[in-house]
C-alpha cells in the first residue's frame, strides 16, 4: 500500500534496481524508461486529468524532451490523447479497460486483508471488519493482535448497528433519511451503556460523523475488559458500507493510546477507502443496505 | 554494448516500454493473480525479462501482490485510471440518483452507456441485490450493432441509419425505425439465457442520443409491461432535462479523436 508520494519516492527506487542487476544495458535503459512512462501515466487522475508537457517535466522532474516521448508512446497505446486544441493530454479511451479489471476476485475481505495486516503489525492490536446488513452489522474478518492476551475477532458477531463502535461507525455515516428511519425505531439494550435514546443516540452519529470515527462505549463489550476504536468505509457510489475496527485489552489500548495512533492509523484507513471507492459494495459480496 | 549505434538505447527503452502496457493488457485480460511464469508465457517474452518489468511495474504502483505465492495483480495506480476515465464522461455524475431511483423502482441492474467510436461502453450504473442478478461489468465495451444500448445509440444518432443493401442491414435499419419508432429497445437472451434488457436513450435538445440507460434482469422478474416501462422511463425525464439545459453534460471526452485512432478493446 503506497501513497502517491511513495510511488514518486519508488520511481527513485525502481530505476536504481534497473540499473543495478547485471543484465545489461538495454535492459537498464529499458526498465527506466518503464517506469518513468508509468510514473507519468499515474499523473492522470480523476481530479487531474489534464496536463501539459512542461507542467508533468515540472512535476515530475523530468526534462521536456523525456516526457514528450513517454506521451507519445502511451498516446500510440490508447492510453493518453490529445486534448481538443492539441496542446494538452489527457486519459485516454484504452484506459476504460482497466474500469472492468478486479471485479470478480474484489470481495471486501480480499481487497482489505493487506490493510488490515497493515494495521495490526503497527499497531499490535486485532484487527476487524464488519460490514452492514440491514439494521446490523456483522464481523466477517479479522487479523488478531500481537501477543498471548489480544482481542478476539469476532467472526459472526451480529449486533444492531447502535450497539459496537463497528456499527456506530458505520450508522454514523449514512444518510439522514437512513439515520432518522433507524433511529424511530426501538432501539435494543444490549448493555446499560446502550445508546437508546433516539435524541441522544443522533446526538452521538452526529460527533461520529465529524470525528470520522466511532469508540467504544462499553454498549457491546465492558469497557474494563476492552476498547475499540472503528473507521466507516465507503464503496463507489460514496456510500458507508463497512468497517474497520481497531481492538485491545483496555489494560494497554484505551482512548489515549488509540488517539496517540490515530493519524498513523486513519493513513492506512485512507488508503484502503481508495481501493473500496473503486467497487460497489454489491461487487464486494456487501449488498444489503 | 559500447559500439552499438547512438539510437540503441531509445528502441530498447520503447520495446521495454511496449512490453510493460502489454503486461498491463495481459493482467486485465486474465483478470486474475498471475506469476512471473504465467505472465512470461502469456507475453512470449524471457522469464528473466518479465521478472525485471514486473518488478518495476510492481514499485510504481501498477501491480501488487496478490497473495504469498508471488501472484500478482493490477495494482491501485491502474484501478484509479480505470475509474478516472469513466469520470470523464460528465453524465455519469449527473446521472447518480437517476440510477439509484431506477434500480429502487424496478429491482433490476441499472446502467449508463456512452458511445466511443464505433463502440458503446457501460460508464456508470447500480448492481440489483437480487439473489438472482444482472452483473453490472462496469468498463464493458461492445460494437453498437451488437447490443440493445448500442442500436439504440445508432437509432438516435446523428446519422443513426443503415445505409447498406445486405439483409443484415436492411434489419438493423428495420430495427432502428422500430427503436425511434417506440422510444426504446426491449431484448430477451441477447446477452445472457433468460435475461431481458430494456434500453432507452437520453437524449439532447437536438433529439441526439447522448447516453442510453439499461435495465438487465432474468425474465421472470422483469416487468415488461407497457405501463411499467413507461413509468420507468418518466423517472429519467429529470436527467433528460437537465442534460438538456445544461449541455455540457452531454460532453463526449473522445469525440475529437479520430475513431481509427481509438485502440480500446471490445471486452468486460
Amino acid at each position: 500500500m503506497t501513497t502517491k508520494q511513495q510511488h514518486t519516492d519508488d520511481y527513485a527506487a525502481a530505476t536504481q534496481r534497473a540499473a543495478e542487476p547485471p543484465i545489461g544495458s538495454d535492459d537498464v535503459t529499458g526498465n527506466k524508461a518503464t517506469a518513468r512512462v508509468l510514473l507519468i501515466l499515474s499523473r492522470f487522475t480523476a481530479e487531474r486529468p489534464e496536463w501539459g508537457v512542461s507542467e508533468l517535466g515540472r512535476e515530475l522532474s523530468m526534462t521536456k524532451n523525456m516526457v514528450h516521448r513517454a506521451l507519445n508512446t502511451l498516446v500510440k497505446h490508447g492510453l493518453v490523447v490529445r486534448s481538443v486544441d492539441s496542446s494538452r493530454y489527457e486519459i485516454g479511451p484504452s484506459a476504460i479497460e482497466f474500469a472492468r479489471y478486479g471485479v470478480a476476485n474484489s470481495t471486501v475481505c480480499s481487497v482489505a486483508d493487506p490493510f488490515l495486516r497493515t494495521l495490526a503489525d503497527r499497531v499490535g492490536e486485532t484487527v476487524s471488519l464488519a460490514v452492514r446488513n440491514g439494521r446490523h452489522v456483522v464481523t466477517v474478518f479479522g487479523v488478531r493482535g500481537r501477543g498471548v492476551v489480544a482481542r478476539r475477532v469476532p467472526v459472526g458477531r451480529v449486533v444492531p448497528l447502535h450497539v459496537s463502535a463497528a456499527g456506530r461507525a458505520i450508522l454514523g455515516h449514512l444518510g439522514e433519511a437512513e439515520i432518522a428511519d433507524y433511529t424511530s425505531r426501538t432501539l435494543e439494550r444490549v448493555t446499560p451503556e446502550t445508546i437508546v435514546r433516539p435524541a441522544a443516540l443522533r446526538t452521538h452519529l452526529a460527533a461520529v460523523r465529524a470525528h470520522g470515527y466511532a469508540m467504544t462505549l462499553g454498549d457491546n463489550v465492558p469497557l474494563s475488559v476492552g476498547f475499540g476504536i472503528a473507521f466507516p468505509l465507503f464503496d463507489r457510489d460514496r456510500e458507508c458500507f463497512a468497517s474497520v475496527t481497531v481492538a485491545g485489552p483496555s489494560a494497554r489500548f484505551d482512548v489515549d493510546v488509540a488517539l496517540s495512533r490515530l493519524s498513523e492509523i486513519e493513513s492506512v484507513i485512507t488508503e484502503l477507502n481508495r481501493r473500496t471507492h473503486l467497487y460497489s459494495a454489491s461487487e464486494m459480496g456487501s449488498e444489503d443496505r | 554494448m559500447t559500439d552499438a549505434p547512438r539510437s540503441a538505447p531509445t528502441a530498447s527503452a520503447n520495446t521495454s516500454v511496449d512490453q510493460a502496457l502489454s503486461v498491463l493488457a495481459l493482467f486485465v485480460d486474465v483478470d486474475r493473480p498471475i506469476g512471473v511464469t504465467e505472465a512470461a508465457r502469456g507475453l512470449g517474452l524471457p522469464i528473466s525479462t518479465v521478472h525485471r518489468l514486473l518488478a518495476t511495474m510492481e514499485a510504481v504502483g501498477y501491480l501488487e501482490r496478490a497473495d504469498e505465492n508471488g501472484g500478482l495483480r493490477l495494482g491501485i495506480n491502474a484501478k484509479e485510471l480505470g475509474a478516472a476515465v469513466l469520470d470523464r464522461f460528465p453524465v455519469t455524475a449527473a446521472a447518480t440518483s437517476t440510477l439509484g431511483e431506477l434500480l429502487r423502482a424496478s429491482g433490476q441492474t441499472v446502467s449508463l452507456h456512452v458511445q466511443v467510436a464505433k463502440m458503446v461502453v457501460r460508464v456508470a450504473g447500480r448492481e440489483s441485490t437480487s439473489s438472482v442478478a444482472a452483473a453490472l461489468r462496469l468498463g464493458e465495451t461492445r460494437l453498437c450493432v451488437d447490443t440493445a444500448m448500442g442500436r439504440v445509440l445508432l437509432a438516435f444518432g446523428s446519422s443513426g441509419t443503415s445505409r447498406g443493401r445486405d439483409a443484415r442491414s436492411r434489419r438493423l435499419a428495420a430495427e432502428f425505425d422500430e427503436i425511434r419508432a417506440i422510444g426504446h429497445s426491449l431484448t430477451v437472451d441477447e446477452t445472457s439465457v433468460h435475461g431481458q434488457t430494456l434500453a432507452w436513450p437520453i437524449v439532447d435538445a437536438a433529439g441526439v442520443a447522448v447516453c442510453v440507460l439499461a435495465l438487465e434482469g432474468p425474465a421472470y422478474q422483469f416487468d415488461a409491461s407497457p405501463a411499467s416501462i413507461r413509468r420507468l422511463k418518466r423517472i429519467a425525464v429529470p436527467l433528460q432535462a437537465e442534460i438538456q439545459a445544461n449541455p455540457h453534460l452531454a460532453r463526449r471526452p473522445f469525440a475529437h479523436v479520430p475513431d481509427s485512432e481509438v485502440t480500446l478493446r471490445v471486452g468486460g
